[in-house]
């Protein structure tokens, strides 16, 4: 029973992560139709970026705080400067540009901060364990957890309820008609692509106390994204919500049960989610 | 020029040195030297090596996961290098430094192709990852080209796969293990449970301490290679519920470091962490700060507070020389160089017999940080003493190996 | 605006003539080249052809049928695991019955794999076969190491011979006193070209036959050739299956030239390579790939040894390349050409 829970805690915990990665990508590619691999790229440099902060400043909260707006900044530059040019031609040259981009990301931190894993403490406030039943749960989860359950409800409701939350919604069913209807899509999309590069770096410095902070950080949990992306389907925040608890469970439970499948299990829900329904479990179009 | 360099690399000690740097280095050291036994007038004649120079492929990874290993085996390689001003056997030692991790595992054999083919060297040296040592053997071999492993610890180098060419100054995965078995035993450690990353490293350590621990192994816990999720919570919960007297861990470089952050809030304070010494090396300890599993007992063939005069100097020189604190991979640099020294001197520079150069590398003899330095002839690997030390917090070096006590003259098998 | 054919004709023809001297140069470089290249740059062009082979199959599936797969890299890595085994508990076995079940393998697992891929397309297709793919691959590392190797692959593969005509090569060069593994090399070179030079010719008629014809249009609209009564998901499928295949084929050559063979072929990663390698050359022209084999292989390769800043380098040039190089070289080289006619040029604002 303690077990289950444990597991069940460490999983939501992961989930939590995955889905502040994850929330920002499928708007953008219900959106906008990028697939953007260089997501992850945002993710490590949002650990970097607070890393640097922590350095110099010393405060983990600064970092919080400064690392999603450097990220968001950066995610402008980028949706203006590329994705721009590639509207309507096809997810391929998108993979691929944004694969390019991920290389020379990952190869500048490398460049500038070496290969090593950075240090990356928690705060004092965030050390430590709570006692749960039999078992030490520790602190830090359990603010990765409150984190990712608080900006879930906090998009989810804007997303419902606020209007730039309905323009998205709208442009994800039918972009076009969105743009005759008067709303300057281009500058819709490059807050989206801000919005969700700054969401991604945030869930980098999140992630460094938490995992490890070096330079190809990304690839792992990049892969997790889109799988919950897929699971949870294109543009639904509260898709990317239930996937990534589905997938936090998954990776939680999953080597439990089986050791030799836990690494194909995520891909296997990933295809098992595309065939039967492919447009995921709160997909807005086909 | 030369003064530039010197000032330039010593401003940055903690970045890789690109490969031009360390051609340049190489040469503005012993031009420097040369000079400097001339008495510094440039006009006269220099009295520095006069045979061809003697060129190494160096193979080690400057990206991807194991770049942090790469760079402490080449810097290690250079420290010796720089000490004996980059000659020996009257030839001038030259690197020439490539890629391991520049695509999949068919490119360390096309850059060993390169260095052979097109650079024409007379030796290769590095390869961290097993995968890739294994894959160059059989071209190594067939054209037989000299080469020292100076890192990859695949079991089968030293045995099914031995080869004349191949002589590894590193390690067996067999070899820091298999003593720990008895060690355990004889420490009261009755009930244990394994844990292993999932590939064929773990497996080979796992294999050898079964083969010397008597007690009881209740379980196996096997998390995937790599981890990707980074998530250990269902193995440390795994561990727990086995209710162990210890753990034996192997892992190495970022999974080490999840573990670990992980196993401090969860693993179950009454259990003993052991392990095979990787993964509490440097490069890990620095990166997880105060989750560092103080009182740890590992096996490893060598410890930064090792008491010897050789190890005193060599972790000072290359605390000094890059900043960085020596770990055992740089240990592993530094003796690979050597033995290339020694033999070179033992040839007295004359490779062309490229054989009596393999004999010369075999019989070389020498102490090295880790110890007494000397090759097994059966197994083509070094014979290594493996010490036990202990995690300790230290006032001044923070979390740091302390050997408690050491098993000489382990020695693999060799088939 | 339109000259008469006789204004139009000279510089045309002169463009004409031009182009089939470079591809005849070319054709010649690379039939001769074990003759006259260092052995150094005859196992790079091996490497090449074995990629182009590779990037050829994917342009049939990318190119021709409208599929991007980002999960070819499975069938690569099949062809070689399968060969190296083969080859490990059978030594007598003859190269081509080797390479043949390696290739059959391959075209074996295509049928699964394409078929409950075919269930989805565009961006969807492309994130289901990456899935595919990356499963085949966690399940080949994770496979016990007595059958496919585990992390440390599959090594010690001896390259069985081609019988008399193998003897009957190598002897020319032994006779010129080159050593007996410069012979090999040599030529495995030939053998390497001629199955690409195959593979080419095989994919050229099949692409030029109804049955390519037909594929082209379901590539342009699906659902207009399922209302003319076409069994779109039959053709589509053969085109995976004869695309997985030929990368088996490539994934064999491989593991014979290479001596071994690791699972880490099948990773994400070559897939990737692969498509890059048939975009930087310019899809659905067959040729195209077969260049950017070349180009991203020597990128690839020359990058690494000049700078330790080569993923940056390399990453630089894929961005390029998609930005403003899409439709890839050969598209480049029709560029170039259209500046050779005499008319007059519009100046771009």
């Amino acid at each position: 029973m303690a077990l289950g829970l444990q597991l069940t805690l460490s999983g939501l915990a992961f989930g939590g992560l995955v889905f502040l990665l994850a929330v920002g990508l499928t708007v953008i590619l219900g959106l906008m139709d990028v697939l953007n691999l260089a997501h992850g790229s945002f993710y490590m440099l949002g650990a970097y970026a607070g890393v640097t902060v922590l350095h110099i400043v010393g405060s983990f909260w600064l970092a919080l705080a400064l690392a999603p707006i450097v990220l968001a900044l950066l995610g402008a530059a980028l949706e203006v400067a590329f994705f721009r040019r590639l509207t309507g031609r096809g997810p391929l040259m998108q993979v691929l540009l944004t694969f390019g981009l991920s290389l020379v990301f990952v190869d500048l931190v490398r460049w500038r901060f070496g290969p090593q894993n950075q240090p990356f403490p928690a705060p004092p406030q965030l050390s430590g364990s709570i006692g749960i039943l039999d078992f030490r749960f520790p602190v830090y989860e359990a603010f990765v957890i409150a984190v990712a359950a608080l900006l879930g409800a906090a998009l989810l409701l804007g997303w419902r309820r606020l209007r730039v939350g309905a323009i998205l919604r709208a442009g994800v069913a039918d972009r076009e008609m969105v743009g005759l209807l008067g709303v300057d899509l281009a500058r819709v999309f490059t807050l989206t692509f801000a919005a969700g590069a700054g969401l991604a770096g945030l869930a980098g410095v999140i992630a460094g106390p938490y995992l490890a902070t070096y330079p190809g950080m990304d690839e792992n949990v990049l892969i997790l994204a889109l799988a919950v992306v897929v699971v949870g389907g294109l543009g639904s925040v509260a898709g990317a919500l239930v996937g990534a608890l589905l997938i936090g469970l998954a990776t939680s439970v999953g080597p439990f049960l089986r050791q030799e499948i836990a690494t194909a299990l995520v891909f296997g829900v990933m295809a098992l989610v595309l065939l039967v329904r492919p447009r995921g479990l709160f997909g807005l179009r086909a | 020029m030369s003064r530039y360099m010197e000032r330039d690399l010593l401003a940055r000690p903690d970045e890789q040195l690109a490969r031009r740097d360390f051609l340049k280095l190489g040469v503005t050291t012993a031009g420097a030297l040369a000079l400097a036994a001339c008495g510094g007038s440039t006009g006269a004649r220099s009295s520095g090596p006069t045979g061809p120079d003697f060129k190494i492929g160096a193979i080690l990874p400057s990206s991807g996961t194991y770049a942090e290993l790469g760079d402490s085996i080449r810097k290690g390689m250079q420290l010796y290098l720089e000490k004996v001003a980059s000659q020996a056997g009257n030839r001038r030692i030259v690197i020439t430094d490539e890629d391991e991790a520049a695509g999949d595992t068919t490119i360390p054999l096309t850059k060993a192709r390169k260095l052979v083919e097109q650079d024409g060297v007379d030796l290769i040296a590095g390869i961290v990852a097993s995968p890739n040592a294994l894959a160059l053997r059989a071209y190594v071999d067939q054209n037989q080209v000299p080469t020292l492993i100076a890192n990859a610890g695949a079991n089968a180098l030293s045995r099914a796969q031995k080869s004349p060419w191949v002589y590894r100054t590193s390690f067996s995965n067999w070899q820091p293990s298999q003593p720990m078995g008895r060690y355990l035993v004889d420490n009261g450690i009755r009930r244990l449970t394994l844990v292993y990353s999932n590939y064929a490293a773990g497996l080979e350590t796992a294999a050898a301490i079964k083969e010397t621990y008597t007690g009881q192994i209740l379980t196996e816990v096997k998390p995937p290679f790599p981890n990707t999720s980074g998530d250990f919570a269902p193995f440390i919960t795994q561990v727990n519920s086995s209710r162990p007297d210890a753990i034996y861990v192997f892992m190495s470089g970022q999974d080490a470091i999840n573990f670990l952050k992980q196993a401090k809030t969860q693993l179950d304070k009454s259990i003993r962490v052991t392990g095979s010494g990787f993964f509490v090396e440097q490069d890990v300890l620095s990166a997880i700060g105060d989750a560092a599993p103080i009182g740890a007992l590992t096996g490893l063939h060598w410890a930064l507070t090792l008491a010897n005069n050789e190890n005193k100097d060599f972790t000072d020189a290359f605390k000094k020389r890059f900043g960085k604190t020596a770990d055992v991979f740089a240990v592993q640099g530094y003796d690979t160089a050597r033995v290339i020294v020694e033999a070179l001197d033992a040839v007295r520079g004359s490779t062309t017999d490229r054989a009596a150069f393999m004999r010369a590398i075999a019989k070389v003899s020498f102490k090295s940080p880790r110890g007494d330095f000397k090759f097994d002839e059966n197994s083509h690997n070094v014979v290594n003493t493996i010490y036990v030390r202990e995690l300790v917090s230290d006032s001044r070096l923070g979390a740091t190996n302390r050997v408690t006590s050491s098993m000489p003259n382990v020695v693999d098998p060799g088939k | 605006m339109t000259g008469t054919a006789a204004e139009a004709s000279l510089p045309v023809r002169a463009g004409h003539v031009a182009r089939g001297g470079l591809l005849a140069a070319v054709l010649l470089a690379l039939a001769s080249l074990s003759f006259w290249a260092p052995t150094f740059w005859v196992s790079i062009a091996i490497q090449a052809l074995i990629l182009a082979i590779f990037a050829m199959s994917i342009d049939l599936l990318l190119g021709y049928a409208g599929l991007p797969s980002f999960g070819h890299a499975a069938f690569y890595g099949t062809g070689a695991l399968v060969c190296a085994r083969l080859a490990l508990a059978s030594p007598g076995l003859g190269i081509l019955p080797l390479v043949g079940i390696s290739v059959a393998g391959a075209a074996l697992l295509a049928v699964p794999f394409g078929a409950l891929s075919l269930r989805v397309r565009g961006v969807y297709f492309l994130m289901l076969t990456l899935a595919f793919g990356q499963m085949l691959w966690s399940v080949a590392f994770q496979a016990p190491r007595e059958w496919l190797g585990g992390s440390d692959g599959l090594i010690g593969v001896v390259r069985p011979s081609l019988g008399l005509l193998q003897r009957f090569d190598e002897q020319l060069w032994l006779a010129v006193g080159v050593s007996p593994g410069v012979a090999a090399v040599r030529h495995f070179y030939n053998l390497t070209l001629v199955a690409a030079v195959l593979t080419f010719v095989a994919l050229s008629l099949l692409v030029r036959s109804p049955y390519g014809r037909t594929l082209e249009g379901i590539r342009e609209n699906e659902h207009r050739m399922r209302a003319l009564g076409c069994p779109t998901f039959r053709y589509q499928l053969a085109a995976f299956v004869v695309a997985g295949a030929l990368a088996g084929l490539a994934g064999s050559l491989l593991t014979l030239f290479n001596g071994f063979a690791n699972s880490s072929s099948l990773y994400w990663t070559n897939s990737g390579l692969v498509l890059i390698a048939a975009i930087v050359g310019g899809v659905r022209t067959l040729a195209g790939p077969a260049l950017g084999a070349f180009v991203v292989l020597i990128a690839q390769d020359t990058l690494s040894s000049y700078s330790e800043r080569w993923p940056l380098l390399l990453g630089a040039m894929f961005v390029g390349f998609v930005l403003f190089l899409p439709n890839g070289l050969l598209s480049a080289g029709r560029a170039l050409r259209g500046l050779t006619r005499a008319r007059p040029v519009e100046l771009r604002r």
